[in-house]
């Protein structure tokens, strides 16, 4: 069955952010929004993902073509990657601008993406405002 | 003609909404004004935390989720972009002449800036009253710590202080007649652990301690508002309100009879054929309409900024309460700064309170006479301003780092981040100052004007702060290449948000301006209440004083009406 773009934007997302599992409709969302900023970035690396996403050494292969490449022509693919990451753990990225590399303002996201960044859950705490704990928690390491 | 009312005060912060709360309580016709908005209702507070989460992460200032469209423009409420000299083009509400940057910001908001500061709530130590007897530098102030200890007491019981009674007893002389009100909210996790390595470490024959640290938080149900759920927003705001904040005592000043009206901007007091103030003049917003009310006693209450703009604009700018030309004069701040290391434990920063314990030891030290006093707090909130984790983040991924290697480094790095923050004395220099802008905002009023230096008593004391927390690092172990110190080669410092100073309080008419009770010398009917009144900084944050002042002086406007 032919993958849907949301798919593979999915299965990038889950390795470049190491997260197994992830929310369809924020992903969903996400991919809007990078999409929105940066069109033709985002083309061409769902592109680039959708050629080796079968490979069985994937974490590999998405690092010599995408993350880490040096190949010529795909200059903008690493800085998209680090977009994609720090959307995914923060709600915020920073849109590449016409010469590939990040803008100096952030785009944020909702509340509710706020909540969900994945930093948050990485360093066993939540992000602020969103405790949802009982007194005391914080005495005890997670 | 102008309403009529006993008691006029003017700005709704903490010492605004306790003196309004008491005076409303003892059934005098009370009105409060405030330049900015109501927003006292849990949905205003619930928008106040979407506006901050939607947030970018550089936009998360202390002013961010207050921010709105005319109360910027109306009633401005100072924040980071502010913190610049001025220059001809520069539209910033703060028109700073330097030498150096005043960094403080406060909240014109009904409940000021208690909605945003951390609710840190230590008692100022009885030297602090005395600088100028026991260190031969500042002031006195004219009142004692046994003065105002009652005071404290009941401060502590009004704002819901949680702390430890055994630690805090008799620290330096501050002895406490009543114990808190609540108990001490709980120590963090990180923090007991380097607790257990440090407790007992004597510095230059000091011997450190760390103390929970009393605040202004609910460590159980107390008042009506829930106990803290740790949700690490201390600064700017509390979503759950288990952090005090003065609507509190708003809402009670309003129960009690008290009026507020709100969005109302003072633009003079004017005086009377008594020199008394006889009228107090506002201008609403964003309708720009000009009202005035009529009050035998007006107590100022409007932050150590505002209070000597709406003096010195008075009397057809010429200004009022100022024969001793003291007003605006004396502005201080606690410059502060921190150190920030990576423990060789894991601290697991952002659940809890964004601060749960300190280190006081230096409260007073045998150096005051040449270097400022200073209070450390161990921040649990990562690495604090040396670097937020989504700049952590940041620079693993610009290392090109992702999944699961990207994972592992950033829990092995942000959990292990702990910064100590220290905040220092400042001296009272009369040219440090606040007058008046010739630049005005959108309702013609002039601008503050603020000259402001960090002199070399403060600067001295930052170097031999950093050292302190230098050896702390060592003895716990820490990796003196994975520090990360505020760097004082470029003569850096942050602002606490404590503004103090600028009304100071004082026996001598010629040298202050208001007396011991908090009332004006020149004019017998009018009293200043908050920071505005310290005399001297301490180094130790400002609210509990200012309330302690406050409630005293709301005594003292009692007996003056009935007398």
């Amino acid at each position: 069955m032919a993958r849907t773009e949301l798919d593979t934007f999915i299965a990038l997302s889950k390795v470049l952010t190491g997260e197994k599992k992830l929310d369809k409709n924020l992903a969903d969302e996400y991919l809007q929004r990078l999409k929105a900023q940066n069109p033709t970035q985002m083309q061409k690396i769902l592109a680039e993902f959708g050629a080796i996403a079968d490979d069985p050494f994937l974490v590999f292969e998405v690092k010599r073509r995408i993350a880490a490449t040096t190949e010529a022509g795909k200059e903008d693919l690493p800085a998209m990657a680090q977009q994609i990451i720090r959307l995914w753990y923060t709600s915020e990225f920073f849109p590449l601008g016409p010469d590939g590399k990040p803008v100096a303002n952030a785009s944020s996201g909702t509340q509710k993406q706020y909540y969900s960044g994945l930093l948050w859950t990485v360093i066993q705490a939540h992000a602020p405002t969103n405790s949802k704990q009982k007194y005391g928690y914080w005495t005890k390491r997670p | 003609m102008a309403d009529e009312y006993d008691v006029v005060v003017i700005g709704a912060g903490v010492a605004g909404a306790l003196i309004a709360w008491k005076l409303a309580d003892a059934r005098c016709n009370v009105l409060l004004l405030d330049a900015g908005e109501k927003r006292l209702e849990k949905n205003d507070r619930a928008a106040f935390v979407k506006l901050y989460a939607e947030a970018t992460n550089r936009n998360k200032t202390p002013s961010e989720p207050y921010v709105d469209a005319d109360n910027s423009k109306f009633a401005h409420s100072p924040d980071n972009p502010d913190f610049a000299l001025a220059d001809p083009a520069n539209k910033l509400y703060y028109r700073q002449t330097g030498p150096n940057i005043f960094k403080s910001q406060y909240q014109r908001l009904v409940g000021g800036s208690t909605w945003s500061f951390r609710g840190n709530s230590p008692r100022y130590i009885p030297s602090d009253f005395k600088l100028k007897t026991l260190h031969g530098v500042g002031a006195d102030w004219p009142i004692s710590y046994d003065d105002l200890e009652p005071w404290y007491c009941d401060a502590e019981d009004a704002l819901g202080v949680a702390g430890d009674h055994r630690e805090w007893n008799g620290i330096f002389g501050a002895y406490r007649s009543r114990k808190f009100p609540l108990p001490k909210i709980a120590q963090a996790y990180g923090d007991m652990k380097l607790k257990s390595k440090i407790d007992g470490l004597r510095i230059d024959g000091v011997k450190v301690r760390m103390f929970a640290l009393p605040q202004a938080r609910n460590s159980r149900k107390y008042d009506g508002r829930p106990a803290c759920e740790g949700n690490s927003n201390c600064v700017p705001l509390c979503p759950i309100q288990a952090k005090y904040d003065a609507t509190v005592h708003v809402k009670k000043a309003i129960k009690a009879g008290a009026k507020l009206i709100d969005r109302a901007v003072v633009t003079d007091l004017k005086l009377d054929g008594s020199n008394n103030i006889g009228e107090v003049v506002y201008k609403t917003w964003p309708d720009g309409q000009i009202n005035s009310a009529k009050g035998r006693i007006v107590v100022l209450a409007a932050h150590g900024i505002e209070a000597p703009k709406i003096l010195l604009n008075s009397n057809a700018g010429n200004g009022i309460a100022n024969s001793s030309q003291q007003v605006g004069r004396n502005l201080m701040d606690h410059p502060g700064g921190e150190g920030a290391a990576m423990m060789p434990f894991q601290v697991f920063p952002f659940r809890g309170p964004q601060s749960t314990s300190c280190i006081e030891s230096f409260r007073d030290h045998k150096f005051r006479s040449e270097f400022c006093a200073f209070r450390l707090t161990i921040g649990n909130d990562g690495w604090g301003r040396s670097e937020h984790p989504f700049d952590t983040l940041k620079k693993l991924t610009d290392r090109k780092l992702f999944g699961e290697e990207l994972r592992k480094e950033l829990h092995h790095i942000v959990t292990r981040q702990l910064r100590v923050a220290y905040s220092t004395e400042q001296l009272p220099d009369p040219n440090n100052r606040v007058t008046l802008a010739d630049e005005a905002d959108e309702f013609g009023i002039r601008k503050p004007k603020i000259a402001y230096k960090v002199d070399d008593y403060t600067r001295k004391g930052m170097e031999y702060i950093q050292k302190i927390i230098k050896t702390i690092f060592t003895k716990v172990g820490t990796r003196e290449d994975e520090w990360e110190f505020s760097d004082l080669k470029t003569g850096f410092y942050s602002g606490s948000g404590h503004i103090m100073g600028t009304t100071r309080m004082g026996s001598e008419p010629q040298t202050s301006v208001v007396d011991a009770e908090c009332r004006s010398h020149d004019h017998q009917n009018l009293f200043i209440a908050g920071s505005g009144v310290f005399p001297t900084s301490s180094c130790t944050n400002p609210t509990i004083t200012l309330a302690a002042l406050a409630l005293r002086a709301a005594e003292s406007v009692q007996k003056q009406l009935s007398s």
